[in-house]
């Protein structure tokens, strides 16, 4: 607990993991509390004139079916953070399953599974996404699976370098000679062991996540409309950048704030986590 | 006497997140010209920090609070290093102090060869010409003995060995004949016959060429400050509770702390049990009739890895061709220098290394060929208790977590009988109930071994490997766990294999000592036979090594070079290379290697017990 406090205080005292510390909690709390912050429904039409620029009433003006931007930018958090969070997951589950198996075994186990994250790194992410999209179909829950599964080669190898820094550690030796068998070595012993690795890089790569599902609702590949998922908000908002530029700027602002400040923390993490061992290390 | 060196008041301090920590305390000390200082005390001491403070290499979380260190430099002025700038105190480093740090390698860039290096520093304090430091830095080597200097000083770090980094740094320090050389554990990562031959050239170098430097040598090894020092400081949590000739000091200490960390030696206790309890003989409990552990003709060797098309043929020959015998209730110690394959050895029995040849007989088993899956109901049988007490642990799970799982897993009890068990051997260990739900960061290193020998216990073994438990600890603490590790051998009645390169644990510990070189076995006797008539020339010469409290002066058995390497051994007799006096047909490597029995249990490699 004490190092807990530790980590908080690096956070709060760096100006960057602070802001987006705050940034994101506004954020979370505006998604669970969105009927009580919205103003207006954020799918009825003609809740005000068409395409009305921001005013007392419409804060972030009005779309071309007259609905409110602000209330569809809070509803539309809900989706933008569940999904960036829910592709995460299930990229870095099924990542470390097979970086910590891999490594564990050893052996032709090790390099056949390194020879094809080598094989699904040739692929860009953005493009092996696109492919499986392709294969299964459009639709937002298709997009997160398919941005997940793009980064399990990026999660596997990392973990897998961990996990075989871990492996060779004595206490894993103590646990061969206790007669323990290796599934749970593997992740009884050695995933809690890279547990704050896993939790870095998995923040570090959340904002990734957010962008690359944005960008495929941005194509049309994701969300659906009337959903207010902020990419598909984006990409319907392209048609009248010229004269309702506010259908387009909010919605990218926010993106651009919330994949920021999951950034900020993500590096913040990192370091944080770091420089407790270099404290340990300083102990005299 | 001329008063080189002046340290006083010195109070240092870390700051970290979690507060200012004292390292010094006030401490006050001077160093004459010409004499040797040590600086003794266990981890946590503060001798480090003295040193890096009088160097001016404290990290950048640490600062000095108060005191001054004054030197007098080699144009006869009184500098306060303390108040120098970084650039002045520049030209006193190396120049007037300069420093023989505990890892040569790291110490050693490992892109330059070692003679550039040494130049480096010659042409960064002296105003001379290129040649004449290439000369100087010849005549260094040449100095520190290295065997053939011209060749080697064309050489890289990692093509030396430790012993030949050590002399490289030895003459580093030596290069611009500074007025103090502070030794930072300079043998203390090397093996005990190379670190005999070190402490010899440093005594050579004492009383000759350099007898105007004075040398501050810090060191946890009482031994070595017997038979180096002229002077010893012992500290004890940052503070100097005891100084004064060494003579003194040793054989009339004052404090009580020096009192007991004499008496904590295991040279000093086996004398203490001697004398106390005569007729105690620790062998009675032996059963010469059961036999537990038998080995036949084990080998393990490890493909050399060489390229990545490469085939490779060479091995490296840990273990070669090794038979021996474990009755029940023994202790049989494996002894050797690092490199020797005793912790090979000792994982290949209990099969946590796959032996390349050979039987191992467990209980009349034979579980050479047994699987992993067919060995996990042996394991509960046999246990290793790791020589690293911080990275043989857990750092995720608390300690009653790290006790209870193996029970679980082997079915042996009900959760709540199991807890009532582990509350049970962990106060057979010496620990509170209570540590059961900390976790192993916040323990210090002898209670963390504790918990690893209470791991080693919760299977109820049979058989335990202990593979140097007690390398890593302080001398003081290394005398309880040894006590621990005693009292809880006869309890659980166990049978052991006490795997050490500490001659006087080993002494102190077991019944029967199997002494390694190069995979082999060269001497196997009982413990009284072995310390009182060795009969291979290895075991002499590594007896000898060992730098004692007791028996000062002592003729010394050197033995030249390194260690050869284990893959390609010397034919015949491996020890050949090195023998101090080898035979005709040794020198051959005519002789093969194989023991014989010479007496009674008492058994030696052909080679020696021919020659001798």
């Amino acid at each position: 607990m004490k190092n807990f406090s530790i980590i908080l205080k690096r956070f709060l005292l760096n100006k960057g993991s602070a802001f987006g510390g705050i940034f994101l909690l506004i954020i979370i709390i505006g998604a669970i509390f969105a009927p009580l912050i919205a103003p207006y429904n954020w799918n009825e039409v003609d809740t005000g004139p068409r395409l009305a620029p921001p005013s007392l009433d419409f804060l972030f003006g009005t779309d071309i079916h007259g609905r409110d931007v602000f209330s569809r930018i809070v509803y539309g958090a809900r989706y933008s953070l569940s999904v960036g969070v829910i592709s995460v997951l299930f990229g870095i589950v099924a990542g470390s399953i097979f970086g910590i198996t891999i490594a564990y075994i050893g052996g032709r186990v090790d390099i056949i599974g390194s020879r094809i994250i080598d094989v699904m790194f040739g692929f860009p992410s953005f493009l092996l996404s696109l492919l499986v999209v392709a294969i299964i179909g459009v639709g937002l829950w298709n997009v997160v699976f398919a941005v997940g599964l793009a980064s399990i080669p990026h999660f596997a190898r990392i973990i897998r370098s961990a996990a075989l820094q871990v492996k060779e550690q004595p206490y894993i030796e103590a646990c061969v000679n206790m007669g323990f068998g290796k599934i749970r070595i593997m992740f009884n012993h050695i995933l809690p062991n890279i547990f704050p690795i896993i939790i870095v890089i998995a923040t570090m790569d959340l904002g990734g996540a957010i962008i690359s599902i944005a960008s495929l609702s941005f194509l049309g590949l994701g969300a659906q409309p009337p959903e207010p998922e902020w990419g598909a908000m984006l990409s319907s908002g392209r048609e009248y950048m010229r004269y309702a530029p506010w259908t387009m700027i909010y919605p990218g602002l926010f993106l651009f704030l919330t994949v920021m400040s999951v950034n900020l923390l993500g590096d913040r993490l990192s370091i944080a986590l770091d420089a407790r061992q270099s404290v340990d290390k300083g102990k005299v | 006497m001329v008063e080189i060196l002046n340290v006083s008041n010195l109070s240092t301090a870390f700051q970290s997140d979690y507060g200012s920590k004292q390292a010094l305390k006030n401490i006050s000390f001077k160093i004459n010209e010409g004499e040797v200082l040590a600086l003794v005390g266990e981890s946590g001491s503060g001798k480090t920090v003295t040193s890096l403070s009088i160097m001016g290499l404290l990290p950048n979380n640490a600062y000095i609070q108060e005191g001054n260190i004054n030197l007098i430099d080699k144009k006869n002025n009184q500098v306060n290093i303390l108040k120098l700038t970084d650039e002045k105190h520049n030209l006193i480093r190396g120049n007037d102090i300069s420093m023989v740090f505990q890892e040569p390698m790291t110490c050693l860039n490992p892109t330059m060869t070692i003679g550039d290096q040494i130049v480096e520093v010659i042409l960064n304090h002296k105003k001379i010409s290129k040649t004449k430091a290439v000369k100087e830095m010849i005549d260094l080597l040449g100095l520190v003995e290295i065997p053939d200097p011209t060749q080697r000083a064309r050489e890289y770090p990692h093509q030396l060995s430790g012993g030949m980094r050590q002399r490289v740094m030895i003459s580093i320090a030596l290069a611009c004949t500074p007025k103090l050389i502070i030794a930072d554990e300079p043998t203390s990562a090397l093996d005990v016959t190379i670190q005999a031959q070190l402490l010899q050239l440093l005594m050579k170098l004492k009383n000759s060429i350099v007898s105007k430097t004075s040398i501050l040598f810090i060191t946890h090894d009482l031994g070595i400050v017997r038979e180096l020092a002229d002077r010893v400081i012992v500290m004890y949590q940052g503070e100097i509770v005891e100084e004064g000739q060494v003579k003194e000091v040793f054989d009339n200490p004052e404090h009580s702390y020096t009192r007991n960390l004499i008496q904590s030696l295991p040279e000093f206790k086996l004398e203490e049990r001697k004398l106390t309890k005569k007729d105690d003989n620790k062998q009675t409990k032996v059963d010469d009739n059961e036999i537990i552990l038998k080995i036949e003709n084990l080998f393990k060797e490890f493909p050399v890895e060489k390229g990545f098309f490469k085939e490779s043929n060479e091995t490296v020959k840990a273990v070669q061709n090794i038979s021996l015998n474990v009755k029940k209730n023994e202790v049989l110690g494996l002894v050797g220098e690092s490199g020797s394959g005793k912790s090979t050895l000792g994982k290949s029995i209990i099969k946590l290394l796959q032996p390349s040849r050979g039987q191992i007989y467990f209980n009349n088993e034979n579980i050479s060929e047994y699987s992993n899956k067919q060995m996990i109901k042996i394991r509960q049988q046999m246990q290793m208790i790791f020589q690293d007490p911080f990275a043989s642990l857990n750092p995720r799970k608390n300690i009653l977590d790290t006790l209870i799982e193996p029970i679980l897993v082997h079915n042996l009890m009900k959760k709540n009988e199991a807890i009532n068990y582990i509350k049970e051997i962990i106060n057979d260990v010496g620990l509170p109930i209570e540590s059961l739900r900390r976790f192993p960061h916040e323990f210090s290193g002898g209670q963390r071994q504790r918990i690893g020998i209470a791991r080693a216990l919760v299977l109820k073994p049979e058989f335990i490997v202990a593979d140097e438990p007690v390398s890593a600890l302080d001398v003081s603490i290394q005398a309880q766990v040894l006590n621990l590790l005693e009292n809880l051998k006869k309890s659980y009645n166990l049978t052991m294999i006490f795997i050490s390169h500490d001659l006087s644990v080993i002494e102190f510990f077991c019944d029967k000592v199997a002494v390694m070189y190069l995979g082999h076995i060269v001497e196997i006797a009982p413990v009284s036979k072995l310390f009182n008539s060795p009969k291979h020339s290895y075991t002499r010469a590594l007896l000898s090594a060992v730098p004692k409290v007791k028996g000062k002066g002592k003729e010394k058995i050197l033995i030249k070079g390194d260690i050869p390497s284990p893959i390609n051994p010397p034919s015949g007799c491996v020890f050949r290379t090195r023998c101090p006096n080898p035979g005709i047909d040794c020198k051959g490597g005519n002789i093969e290697m194989g023991l014989i029995e010479v007496e009674p249990g008492h058994w030696v490699d052909q080679c020696c017990a021919n020659c001798n």
